[in-house]
């Protein structure tokens, strides 16, 4: 009983050995990055590598899976980039960079993952099977490993095609719907660890599939995988914080909504012996629409304050803009619904659901019908 | 609430016009698209640009003007709550909450209000001991920043509000120096010009004055420069091909400049004029864009550089092939050049020298479609094409005459008889020719500039920046303190024999469920 009166552990006792060896990797490879490369980059691109540091370190004990990722993929996308000795051609020539860890391979192995994953998350939702399901989510993990080697092999093979073309690779739709993928897997990973249950797994891992398809149709009926060079308007340190805190945002919204539905199943009783429990989905739900709000009202005022440097106006109602804020009032909505009117239940998780498709509408469909100053990502 | 469904409605109805009909292009385009009749009629609303027009404008500001109520209305209780600690809540309202445990204790309510106190503090509580008649009440609360968060919330259209007042542009008015060339006239003369993005300048010549609106200028250009790369494979198709496209070379081409030339009629072309030489098959040229219209891609001029890295030859020899005056002295030396010498002098020699002249002058007044036109004319349909080669032949050995007649003039030394001096001559006629549909008579060199970026004129511009950086500062806050700190308030009424626990939160999550169960616990060891 004794255990109840346990006063919180203070901070510094709570961090591992491993939580200072990962904090010193990140601090030795962001310094090493500073020193070797500091004289190509602007005030901020410094500003913005320092301040990585401590928070990769920081984000690293916060959710602790995070750290063997860093590790795995740094060291991976190092040894892809020594075994390139300068030359794009030794993409077609070495083993390891023609079969698993070019770009491209890198980034094909993780969209079959991510199918794969799906199976078997399916699989074990059915059976029953916890076995089945750990495997999923490995497997997930795994495909995310890989996206991001992929990512990150191809921010350094755009260089290769030239210095004038180079650049990081979250600049066009085929980039960013890799990032998407990667960044919604992530945060399902994270709650499925905080919550213990694996079997939402199977819906979330749905709408990454549905992602994967899209990359795969856009890689082979439109070759959207050739690396472009940058538009002047984004060449930018800016783009390094708007675009993936604005997909924290999109991953986080697509996951809601795939929560959304668990929601409604389980309140139906489809699959309800083998979902959490409703109020479990409905927390989940809730965490991941904060979660996506909070970047996502980042993302905006970046993006509004780039607009003013790059376009001389914060807001210029451009169609892309114009459903960010649709999106943005749409969630401010759903949480201002929830926190002061606290309402729980149906109704929230099938305005999660429909979400997904203002949230859709703003990625995809805007660059599908409509233009303006977004156009770079049209499709 | 209210608030934002009525918001979001309206910019849902705003950008459903904004999604059928294209914002802010220009007029002309939605005259040919509705015809006049309807244009004029959306026209009236302001469709053509729906975000600054007026009845927009006017819900926006009332939207502002209704929140700004709600804050100075609502701020006040906001404030009073967030300090205080509800310290005056009975017994009754106690047991009414959702969250109550009650427990039997056999210590004194001073011995149990001081252990549930420590206990309290240890776990992040402000707590208050309130003495009541019979007993003690302890009241916490933790994490007190959630009001702040809603009212910060509740603004959320600040910097958009400034900022709709606002244009775009991408230049922020670049120096650019010139050398120009009238295209026309038979010398290579050459002209200076100065000029700044955004702004209009006046050239004048003998068919009329023109305006030159310095429209654009751009310190780097990729372009895809063709020629074939190395990385192609079988396995790279299956994996859905390279990421390094092998039909492309991307490079960057360097500093360009756009600019309009409106001729007296009011008529403008678009051009796009880089700065550095491009290597096309192996030669370099000197390229110019020119486009009609904002929707057409921009069709390319080339002008050959000579073995100098210069557009001076190509300038020389077009002036005097324009030159009417040189043409009997160009055909008189093609003849002698042409003709052996035992012919020099005949009827052959001068029927030659009329041929070779005839040529030029068509070639001076409209190019190959000139000379083509002529051989449909005079010319047999079996003989076409063999006397177009004829022609062609003649034109070239007539045109190296010409440039070294038009070296000589200017003091420079002869051209040399070699492949660069002949692929000079043919790109230049190439260019010539293309000249006639250029639609310009001027072509403007950039030789020097001095960019001026639009974000240094920004900041001038904005003079709300910092209020805008503090808004975004405090939303980003207050959405940040909204959601993730949790504001929890204890209450722990203790009589002589028994406890009750109560507790509350805004915002009733797992984890405030969590947390209810581990203080009743405690209570319970606690009491023991």
């Amino acid at each position: 009983m004794a255990l109840a009166l346990n006063q919180p552990v203070p901070l510094l006792k709570r961090l591992s050995w491993f939580d200072w060896l990962f904090a010193a990797i990140v601090a030795a490879g962001g310094l090493l990055a500073l020193s070797r490369f500091g004289e190509f980059m602007d005030i901020y691109e410094k500003a913005i590598l320092l301040a990585a540091i401590p928070s990769l370190a920081a984000f690293g004990c916060f959710w602790k899976p995070f750290r063997p990722l860093l590790i795995v993929v740094g060291a991976i996308s190092l040894f892809a980039i020594t075994q390139y000795h300068g030359s794009l051609a030794r993409m077609e020539e070495v083993f390891f960079l023609k079969y698993l860890i070019s770009s491209q391979a890198a980034i094909m192995w993780m969209c079959a993952l991510f199918g794969l994953a799906t199976l078997t998350y399916w699989a074990g939702l059915l059976a029953r099977s916890d076995f089945m399901m750990k495997t999923g989510s490995a497997i997930t993990w795994s495909a995310v490993a890989l996206g991001y080697i992929g990512l990150m092999v191809r921010w350094y093979e755009s260089y290769l095609i030239g210095t004038d073309v180079g650049h990081i690779p979250v600049s066009n739709l085929y980039e960013v719907f890799v990032l998407f993928c990667l960044i919604t897997a992530m945060l399902y990973l994270y709650y499925e660890a905080r919550y213990q249950t694996r079997q939402l797994g199977a819906l979330v891992l749905l709408v990454i599939s549905a992602a994967v398809g899209f990359i795969l149709w856009y890689t082979f009926d439109r070759g959207a995988h050739e690396i472009q060079p940058l538009v002047p308007a984004l060449k930018s340190w800016w783009m390094k914080l708007h675009v993936p805190a604005n997909f924290i945002g999109y991953g986080a919204f697509s996951l809601s909504a795939m929560l959304g539905v668990g929601y409604l199943l389980a309140q139906r009783g489809i699959l309800a012996s083998r979902l959490p429990r409703p109020e479990v989905i409905d927390d989940m739900m809730y965490k991941a629409i904060a979660i996506g709000f909070a970047f996502f009202t980042i993302a905006t005022i970046l993006g509004a304050m780039r607009a003013a440097e790059a376009w001389g106006g914060y807001w210029s109602w451009d169609p892309k803009e114009t459903w960010a804020l649709i999106v943005w009032l749409n969630y401010a909505a759903w949480l201002h619904i929830r926190l002061v009117k606290g309402l729980r239940g149906p109704m929230l998780a099938w305005w999660a659901v429909v979400g997904l498709l203002v949230t859709s509408f703003a990625f995809l469909g805007v660059n599908m019908f409509l233009s303006g100053l977004h156009s770079y990502g049209t499709l | 609430m209210r608030f934002a469904i009525s918001l979001l409605s309206i910019l849902a109805v705003a950008s459903i016009i904004g999604t059928v009909l294209k914002q802010a292009e220009p007029y002309n385009n939605y005259i040919i698209q509705l015809g006049p009749f309807w244009f004029r009629v959306y026209e009236k609303p302001g469709l053509y640009d729906v975000y600054h027009a007026s009845w927009f404008l006017l819900i926006l500001t009332f939207l502002v003007a209704s929140t700004s109520v709600c804050i100075t209305r609502n701020a006040p209780n906001f404030a009073r709550e967030m300090k205080s600690f509800r310290e005056h809540v009975s017994k009754q309202s106690l047991n009414a909450f959702k969250h109550k445990h009650e427990v039997t204790t056999t210590q004194t309510p001073e011995t149990l209000a001081a252990s549930a106190q420590r206990y309290l503090d240890g776990q992040g509580y402000k707590v208050k001991n309130l003495p009541r008649g019979d007993g003690v009440l302890l009241a916490a609360k933790a994490g007190k920043k959630i009001r702040d968060a809603t009212i910060a919330v509740n603004h959320p259209l600040i910097h958009d509000d400034i900022a709709i007042y606002q244009a775009s542009f991408a230049d922020g008015g670049t120096r650019v120096t010139l050398r120009g060339w009238n295209l026309f006239a038979p010398t290579a003369q050459s002209f200076d010009v100065d000029g700044t993005v955004r702004r209009n300048t006046t050239l004048t010549s003998a068919a009329g004055n023109y305006t030159l609106e310095f429209t654009d200028f751009r310190p780097f250009n990729i372009e895809n420069m063709g020629g074939e790369g190395a990385a192609a494979g079988d396995t790279m198709s299956v994996l859905g091909g390279s990421p390094v496209s092998n039909k492309k070379h991307l490079r960057n081409v360097g500093p360009s400049f756009q600019f309009k030339l409106r001729d007296a009629r009011g008529q403008a072309r678009e051009f796009s004029n880089y700065m550095l030489p491009l290597q096309l098959d192996g030669r370099w040229f000197m390229m110019s864009g020119v486009r009609e219209s904002p929707n057409e891609a921009f069709r390319y001029l080339r002008m050959p550089l000579d073995a100098g890295g210069s557009i001076d030859s190509f300038m020389r020899l077009r002036g005097a092939l324009l030159n009417a005056e040189l043409r009997p002295e160009i055909a008189a030396r093609f003849a002698r050049q042409a003709l052996p010498q035992n012919a020099w002098g005949t009827a052959i020699e001068s029927k030659l020298k009329f041929s070779a002249a005839q040529l030029l002058s068509l070639f001076a007044a409209g190019g190959f479609q000139s000379l083509g036109q002529y051989i449909e004319k005079k010319v047999p349909e079996t003989e076409r094409e063999k006397a177009a080669g004829t022609y062609l032949r003649i034109l070239e050995l007539a045109a190296f005459e010409a440039l070294q007649i038009a070296n000589r003039q200017a003091n420079l030394p002869a051209p040399k008889t070699d492949d660069a001096t002949g692929w000079l001559v043919r790109d230049t006629l190439n260019s010539m020719s293309d000249l006639f549909v250029y639609g310009a008579p001027v072509y403007l060199q950039l030789m020097q500039y001095d960019e001026v970026k639009a974000s240094g004129l920004q900041l001038t511009r904005s003079p709300g920046k910092n209020v805008v950086y503090f808004g975004s500062l405090l939303l980003t806050l207050g959405v940040f303190f909204m959601l993730f700190v949790r504001e929890r308030r204890v209450w722990l009424r203790i009589q002589p024999g028994h406890a009750l626990l109560a507790m509350s939160s805004a915002k009733h999550t797992i984890d405030f469920e969590k947390e209810f169960a581990q203080h009743a616990q405690a209570l319970d060891t606690l009491a023991q």
